[in-house]
C-alpha cells in the first residue's frame, strides 16, 4: 500500500471531482478512449464518488489492512484520498484513534486497495435540498432538458368556455336600456353624449381644401406611423393570433409552433396570414395589380391632380390624396418595381403615384431610407414617398410611366418654389400633357429627344404635375403611385427624388409658373440636350431654368411614360431634372437609347450620388433600397457617358428644387442643382432624351446629366439588377457619374438640408455601396437611392422635403441625422456658408458655386437663396427650399467640387469620376466641367457628392446645412482631398468611414471647396 | 481474479469475491472499465432505510464478478450535487475526527467523550434547524452555512479536559449536570438539560441493555430531538 501525502489533499493536475456533477451521458460504460481522465469521463462514477466525499470509509488494502478515513477526492485513474485516516488496529481504543494516530491525508492507488466501503451513507446528502423556491428555481434553472415539459391537453374546454363568454355579446345590459332602468328607478338621469363632446373636439369634415390637407396629413401620418417597423411588429403581436400559450408558453406545441413558424414567415413578408394586419408591401402588392402600366398614365394625371391638390396643402394634401395609391404603390415599388415599369410604367406610377409614396415608405423603410422617412414625421415620409415615386416613375417611367413619374418630380420640385395654385391647376394639364408626353415620349422620347421639344411644352404642363408631387404629402401619393410602377431601384431613386421635390415642392409652387416657362425652355435644352451640350441647357436654363427644370422633369416624366427605351433617354432627361432619382430610372432608358453615353455619365454621377446613399443606408434599413437596386442594375449597362451634361442638368435641377431658384434659378439652377435632379427624377430629363433635343438648358443639363444619370441610372440599374452586387457595380458607375454623384450631392444637399437628407443619403449610399461593401445592408437602400442619385437630384429634394417634414414633425424619428438636419439645418447652414461646406452642398455653395461657374451662376442665384434658407434652416419650408437650393448650393459648389474631382481624381472617384471625367473631358473639359461643376455639381459633383452627401446625408442630416456639407465632404473628400481637404481618405477609403467621418470632413471640404470656389 | 465483463449495466445486481475473500452483493452504482472500479450500493448495515452502505470494488483485485440479475431498466438520472454540502461534511467530518482524537490525547474517559458527542450532535441539529427555519437560501452560502455549522462545533470544544459550551459553559470531569459552570443563563440551562439527558439516556440505554424491552423506547428517545 502507498501512501502518498498531499499538501492540498487533492492530486495535483487532477480535477476536482467535487462540485455539481452534471450528467454528461446515461451510459455507465465510457470509451476507454480517453485515457487521460478515465474515471472522470464516467460520469456515473463520477456522480457517485462525489457524493461520497466527506463520508466516512474503510478502505481495505490488498494486505488486508483496514484504514478508516473522511473520503475527500479522487484522482484520474480513482486514486482515493483520504482526510485524518488512521490504521484500524487492535490496540486503537474503542473510543477512536487519537491524534498521534492519524494522517491528515493519504492517497491510495488503485493498485493497491481492494475495496472501500462506506458505511450508512446516505447517496442523496448532496442531491437533497430545502424544498424551497429558491432551491427549486436553483435547480431547474437552466437545468430544463432533466425533464420535458409536456403540454397540458385538458385545456381545451376551458377554453371554449372563454371563447363562448367572449362572443356571447346579448350578455349584459344595453346601454340605453341601463339609462332608461336608472332614470326610471333612481330618477338618475344620464348625460351620456356619445359623441363626448364633452371631452373632445368634435371633427368637423368639410370640403375645404385645408381639411382635405390635413385630412390627407392625417392619412400620410397613419401611413407612415404603419410602415414602420415597430408598429408593424406590435400589430402583428396583436394579430397573432396564437394563443399566449403558444406564443409565450414554456411548453411548445410543435405543431402550433410549426403553424406560427408559417406565420411569422408570412407576416415577414408584411402580409398576415388571417388578413389581419395588411403590411404596407401586400397593399403595394395590390397597387401593383391595380395599376395597369398604361392606366399609369390615367393615374399619372391622378398624380398630378393630387399633387396639384397637394399644392395646395403643399405635401399634405397629396398625401392625403395618395393614401390609397401609396399603399397600391408601396406594393409595387417594393416587389413589382420593375414589372410594372415594364408593363405599364407610366400608369401605374400615376395610379400609384400616392400609394408610391407609401410604397416607398414600404420599401424605404425596409431600407434606412424609406424608413427614416417613415418614422420621420409624415413629410419625411411624404417626401420619401415622392422621392421614391419619381424614382420609380423614372424607373418606370423610363417607360412611359417612369417619365410621368419623373414629371411629378420635377414639378414637385419645381412646384414648391413657383405659386401652388399655378402648379395646380399646371400639374393637371402636365398630367394630362404627361400622360400625353409619355405615351408621345414613350414612343418617341426614349429613343428620340426630338419628341421632348414637341413633349417640352408638354413638359412645361407635366412639370405643373410634378410640382403637385412636389408637394410633399401630395406628392408621395403620386410618387409613390409612379414607383409601384417602376422597378424597385428606380422607385427609391424617384422617391428620394420626390422627396426633395416635395420639400422643394412648395418652391416649386412658386416657381410652377417659371417651370411651365421651363418646360418651354426645356424644349430648348432637350435639343441642347441632344447636341450633348451642358451650356446650350444652361443658358436656357438660367431664364426659365426653374421652368426647364420642370420642363425637363416633365419631358422626362413624358419620356418615362413614353417607353422603356424612350424612357432610358428620358430618365437620362429626367436624371437630369430630377438629378438623381429620375436619372437613374431614365439613365437607364436613356443609355439604351441614343443618349445612353449622356445617361451614362448622368449616372455615374448617380452613382456618385449612390456612395451618398450609403451613408443613407446607415439611416434607414436600406431594404426598400433594394429592390431599387435591382432595377438599377438593370440600367446600369446603358449608363454611360453623358455623364457631365448630366451633371449640368443634375444642378438644374436643383436650381429647380430650391424654390428661391423659380425665379433666379431657373434654368441655371435647375440644370446644375442637384435639386433639378431630382426633380429630374421626375424623369423629365431622362425622357428628355427626347426632351433634350428640344429642350433648352434643362433638357441640355438633363441630356448632360441625363446622359451622365443615364449612364449612372444605366448603371444604378445595372446594380438593381444585380441586388447586391449591382449596388457594387452601381456604385462604381455612379462614381463615374460624377454629375450624378453631384445631383445625388445636391439631393444628399437637399436632404442634408432637410432631415429628409437621410434618405437621398441611402439612395447615395449605393454608390456608396460599391465603394465599401460594408454598406450592403444599407446598400441595398443605397442602391435604390443610387438611382436615385442619378435622379439624385430629386432624391435631395425629396430629402429636403422630408427633412422639412422631419423637421417639423419627425425630425428625428426616421433617421437623427435627418432630424438634426432639419433642426439644425439652420444653424447648419450658417456654418456652411461661413465655410463650410461645401460649397455645393448647401446654399453656401450654391452661392459659391454659382460664383464658380456659369450655369452655377443660374444656380447661384437660386441657390443663394436656397441656401440663405437652408441657413435659416429652422423653417420648414424654406429649409426645404434651401435643402433644394442647398443641393442647389452643393450643385453648384459641385462646379466646385469638378474641379477638384479633376484635381483630385478620388480613387473612389476614380471608378466614378472616370466616366465622369470622361464626360466631362469630352464634352468640354474645361468649360463643361464648370458647367459640371456648377450644374454638374449636382451631377457631377452631386455624385461625389451625392456620395458625399450620402454619406454627409448620414453624418450630416442632423446638421442641415451639415447635411449639404457632410455630402459634399465624402464626395469632396475625394474631391476635396484635391482642394486640400483632408476627407478624401473617407470617401475613398470606406463608406463607412465617410459615414462617421464624413460630416467633418465634408464640412471641412465642403469649406474647403467653398473657398476655392470662391 | 476474473476478467470483468465491460459490460457491468447500472443497476444489475452483482456479486463480487475479493482477493481477500470478502464477498460483496449490491446493486451496481456505477462501473467504469477503464479503471476497472466498481461501485455497489448494499443495503445500509444499521438498517435504516435512507442509508445504505457503498462500496467501491477494485475489479483488478477481484476473484470473481457474477452478476446476478441483469438490469432491464435504464440507469436511474443523476441528480445534481451540492458541492458545498459536500465540503461541509468532509469539513465537519475531519474535524469531528480530529477533535475527538485530540481529546482522546487528552485523555478525556469515554464519559466525557460521550457527553462531548452527544453535545455536539445536540447543537449541530439545533443550529441546522434553526437555518432551515430563518432561510433556507442561507444553506446556499457556504461561508454562512459553513460557520453556523463550525459554530456549533466551535461552541462544543475541548479545552484540556473540560468541555466548553457555547464559550460560557464549561464542562469539567466527571462531565455530570452539577459540573456546568459558567454565567447564569439560558445557555447554561439549556446546556445542563442536555447534560441530564445525556445521562438519562445512558441509564436507559443499560437498562435496556439488560432488559432489551426497553431498547425500542431508548432508541426513540435518543431520536427525538432536543426540544428548547
Amino acid at each position: 500500500m502507498s501512501a502518498v501525502k498531499f499538501a492540498g489533499g487533492r492530486k495535483p493536475g487532477s480535477r476536482p471531482p467535487l462540485g455539481r456533477v452534471r450528467p454528461i451521458s446515461r451510459n455507465s460504460l465510457q470509451s476507454p478512449s480517453l485515457v487521460q481522465e478515465a474515471a472522470y469521463i464516467n460520469t456515473r462514477m463520477v456522480h457517485v464518488l462525489t457524493s461520497l466525499v466527506g463520508a466516512k470509509c474503510e478502505l481495505t488494502v490488498k494486505s488486508g489492512k483496514v484504514f478508516e478515513g473522511i473520503f475527500r477526492t479522487y484522482g484520474p485513474k480513482v486514486e482515493l484520498v483520504l482526510e485524518a485516516a488512521h490504521q484500524q488496529k487492535a490496540d486503537i481504543s474503542p473510543l477512536g484513534p487519537r491524534v498521534e494516530e492519524i494522517l491528515d491525508t493519504i492517497v491510495f492507488n488503485p493498485s493497491d486497495y481492494v475495496m472501500m466501503q462506506y458505511k450508512d451513507v446516505d447517496l442523496n446528502f448532496a442531491a437533497r435540498e430545502g424544498f424551497t423556491d429558491g432551491v427549486i428555481v436553483r435547480r431547474v434553472n437552466g437545468e430544463h432538458q432533466d425533464r420535458e415539459l409536456e403540454p397540458w391537453q385538458g385545456g381545451e374546454t376551458a377554453n371554449d368556455d372563454n371563447s363562448s363568454l367572449e362572443t356571447d355579446v346579448s350578455n349584459g345590459w344595453d346601454p340605453n336600456e341601463m339609462f332608461r332602468y336608472n332614470e326610471e328607478n333612481y330618477g338618475v338621469k344620464s348625460t351620456y353624449d356619445s359623441t363626448l363632446s364633452t371631452y373632445t373636439t368634435q371633427l368637423e369634415r368639410d370640403d375645404s381644401e385645408e381639411f382635405q390637407k390635413r385630412e390627407a396629413r392625417a392619412e400620410q401620418l397613419a401611413r407612415e406611423i404603419e410602415a414602420t417597423t415597430q408598429y408593424r411588429t406590435h400589430t402583428n403581436l396583436e394579430d397573432d393570433e396564437r394563443s399566449e400559450e403558444d406564443k409565450f408558453g414554456a411548453v411548445p406545441r410543435r405543431i402550433t409552433t410549426a403553424i406560427s413558424s408559417e406565420r411569422d414567415k408570412e407576416s415577414p413578408g408584411g402580409i398576415h396570414p388571417r388578413g389581419r394586419y395588411v403590411p404596407p408591401n401586400q397593399r403595394s402588392r395590390d397597387g401593383l395589380g391595380r395599376g395597369g402600366l398604361r392606366q399609369n398614365s390615367p393615374k399619372f394625371g391622378r398624380q398630378s391632380m393630387t399633387s396639384a391638390s397637394h399644392r395646395g396643402g403643399h405635401r399634405y394634401p397629396e398625401q392625403s390624396g395618395s393614401p390609397i395609391l401609396e399603399s397600391r404603390p408601396l406594393a409595387g415599388g417594393s416587389r413589382g418595381p420593375p414589372v410594372r415599369s415594364q408593363t405599364s410604367p407610366s400608369p401605374k406610377p400615376q395610379v400609384d403615384a400616392l400609394p408610391m409614396a407609401t410604397i416607398i415608405t414600404g420599401s424605404l423603410p425596409a431600407a434606412c431610407s424609406s424608413g427614416s422617412f417613415h418614422t420621420s414625421p409624415p413629410q419625411p415620409g411624404s417626401h420619401v414617398p415622392i422621392s421614391a415615386q419619381p424614382v420609380l416613375l423614372s424607373l418606370s417611367a423610363s417607360p412611359s410611366v417612369a417619365s410621368s413619374g419623373g414629371l411629378q418630380v420635377s414639378s414637385v420640385t419645381t412646384s414648391p418654389r413657383s405659386p401652388s395654385p399655378v402648379i395646380p391647376t399646371e400639374q393637371p394639364r402636365s398630367l394630362g400633357s404627361l400622360e400625353s408626353h409619355s405615351s408621345s415620349e414613350t414612343d418617341t422620347s426614349g429613343r428620340t429627344q426630338m419628341h421632348s421639344p414637341a413633349q417640352d411644352g408638354q413638359e412645361a404642363d407635366v412639370l405643373p404635375e410634378p410640382v403637385m408631387p412636389g408637394d410633399s404629402a401630395l406628392e408621395p401619393q403620386g410618387i409613390k403611385t409612379v414607383t409601384p410602377g417602376q422597378s424597385t431601384t428606380t422607385w427609391t431613386l424617384s422617391t428620394t427624388t420626390r422627396g426633395s421635390y416635395q420639400t422643394i415642392s412648395d418652391v416649386k409652387k412658386n416657381s410652377l409658373e417659371e417651370f411651365k416657362r421651363f418646360s418651354e425652355e426645356f424644349k430648348l435644352p432637350d435639343e441642347k440636350s441632344s447636341v450633348g451640350a451642358t451650356e446650350t441647357v444652361e443658358p436656357g436654363v438660367p431664364g426659365d431654368s426653374t421652368s426647364l427644370v420642370t420642363g425637363s422633369n416633365d419631358e422626362v416624366r413624358k419620356g418615362l411614360t413614353g417607353s422603356p427605351s424612350t424612357v432610358s433617354d428620358s430618365t437620362c432627361a429626367e436624371d437630369k431634372s430630377d438629378e438623381r432619382g429620375h436619372i437613374s430610372s431614365s439613365p437607364e432608358g436613356e443609355l439604351e437609347k441614343g443618349e445612353k453615353p449622356e445617361c451614362e455619365a448622368e449616372q455615374t454621377k448617380k452613382s456618385t450620388l449612390n456612395p451618398n446613399a450609403k451613408e443613407f443606408v446607415l439611416n434607414p434599413s436600406a431594404k426598400p433600397f433594394v429592390p431599387m437596386q435591382k432595377q438599377v442594375q438593370t440600367p446600369t449597362p446603358s449608363r454611360p457617358q453623358q455623364v457631365s451634361p448630366s451633371v449640368m442638368v443634375p444642378q438644374t435641377a436643383a436650381a429647380l428644387c430650391s424654390p428661391q431658384p423659380l425665379a433666379g434659378y431657373p434654368t441655371p439652377i435647375i440644370p446644375l442643382s442637384p435639386v433639378p435632379t431630382g426633380y429630374t427624377m421626375p424623369v423629365p430629363v431622362s425622357q428628355h432624351k427626347p426632351y433634350r433635343p428640344s429642350k433648352d438648358r434643362r433638357l441640355n443639363i438633363q441630356s448632360n446629366i441625363w446622359g451622365d444619370y443615364s449612364s449612372a441610372s444605366q448603371v444604378s440599374f445595372v446594380f438593381a439588377l444585380k441586388p447586391p452586387p449591382t449596388l457594387a457595380g452601381a456604385m462604381t458607375p455612379v462614381r463615374s457619374e460624377h454629375p450624378h454623384a453631384q445631383g445625388a450631392q445636391a439631393i444628399l444637399h437637399q436632404v442634408s438640408m432637410a432631415p429628409v437628407s437621410a434618405p437621398p443619403l441611402v439612395s447615395y449610399s449605393p454608390a456608396f455601396m460599391p465603394y465599401s461593401p460594408q454598406h450592403f445592408p444599407n446598400q441595398p437602400s443605397l442602391m435604390a437611392y443610387q438611382h436615385p442619385h442619378q435622379g439624385g437630384a430629386v432624391y435631395p429634394s425629396l430629402m429636403q422635403g422630408g427633412s422639412r417634414v422631419l423637421a417639423t414633425t419627425q425630425m428625428a424619428p426616421g433617421q437623427p441625422g435627418l432630424v438634426h438636419a432639419p433642426s439644425s439645418s439652420s444653424p447648419q447652414f450658417p456654418p456652411p456658408d461661413t465655410a463650410p461646406h461645401p460649397q455645393t452642398i448647401y446654399a453656401h455653395p450654391s452661392q459659391a458655386a454659382s460664383a464658380h461657374a456659369g450655369q452655377a451662376q443660374h444656380n447661384r442665384p437660386v441657390p443663394s437663396p436656397v441656401q440663405h434658407q437652408p441657413a435659416q434652416g429652422p423653417q420648414p419650408q424654406q429649409a426645404l427650399y434651401s435643402t433644394a437650393l442647398v443641393s442647389q448650393g452643393p450643385h453648384t459648389q459641385a462646379a466646385g467640387y469638378p474641379p477638384p474631382h479633376p484635381g483630385q481624381p478620388q480613387p473612389i472617384y476614380a471608378l466614378h469620376h472616370p466616366q465622369h471625367h470622361s464626360y466631362n473631358s469630352p464634352a468640354a473639359l474645361a468649360p463643361n466641367q464648370q458647367v459640371h461643376m456648377q450644374s454638374g455639381l449636382p451631377s457631377m459633383g452631386p455624385q461625389p457628392h451625392a456620395a458625399h452627401t450620402a454619406q454627409v446625408v448620414l453624418m450630416a442630416h442632423p446638421q442641415s446645412s451639415a447635411h449639404s456639407g457632410p455630402p459634399p465632404p465624402p464626395p469632396h473628400q475625394g474631391h476635396l482631398p484635391l482642394s486640400g481637404i483632408p476627407s478624401m481618405p473617407v470617401s475613398s477609403a470606406t463608406p463607412f468611414a465617410y459615414m462617421t467621418l464624413q460630416p467633418q470632413r465634408e464640412r471641412l471640404s465642403v469649406v474647403s471647396t467653398r473657398l476655392r470656389l470662391p | 481474479m476474473a476478467a470483468p465483463s465491460e459490460s457491468v449495466s447500472v443497476g444489475s445486481r452483482v456479486s463480487c469475491l475479493t482477493c481477500l475473500g470478502q464477498k460483496i452483493r449490491g446493486e451496481v452504482l456505477a462501473f467504469d472499465y477503464q479503471s476497472k472500479m466498481l461501485t455497489l450500493k448494499c443495503p445500509s448495515s444499521s438498517g435504516r432505510a435512507h442509508l445504505s452502505d457503498v462500496y467501491l470494488v477494485n475489479l483488478a483485485l477481484v476473484k470473481d464478478v457474477e452478476t446476478l440479475l441483469e438490469s432491464t431498466e435504464p440507469p436511474p438520472a443523476l441528480t445534481a450535487l451540492n458541492v458545498t454540502k459536500l465540503t461541509r461534511r468532509m469539513n465537519t467530518e475531519v474535524g469531528e475526527k480530529m477533535s475527538h482524537a485530540h481529546a482522546l490525547s487528552m485523555g478525556v474517559t469515554p464519559e466525557g467523550l460521550q457527553l462531548f458527542q452527544t453535545i455536539q450532535k445536540t447543537w449541530t441539529p439545533i443550529k441546522v434547524s434553526k437555518h432551515l427555519e430563518d432561510d433556507h437560501e442561507k444553506w446556499e452560502a457556504p461561508e454562512i452555512n459553513f460557520k453556523c455549522h463550525s459554530k456549533g462545533i466551535k461552541d462544543c470544544k475541548w479545552n484540556e479536559k473540560n468541555i466548553i459550551v457555547m464559550d460560557e459553559v464549561t464542562i469539567s470531569p466527571p462531565y455530570r449536570m452539577e459540573n456546568c459552570k459558567g454565567s447564569e443563563g439560558n445557555a447554561l440551562v439549556h446546556v445542563r438539560k442536555i447534560v441530564e439527558k445525556h445521562f438519562k439516556d445512558l441509564e436507559v440505554q443499560k437498562a435496556a441493555q439488560q432488559s432489551p424491552g426497553l431498547a425500542q423506547p431508548a432508541a426513540q428517545q435518543r431520536d427525538t430531538p432536543l426540544a428548547l
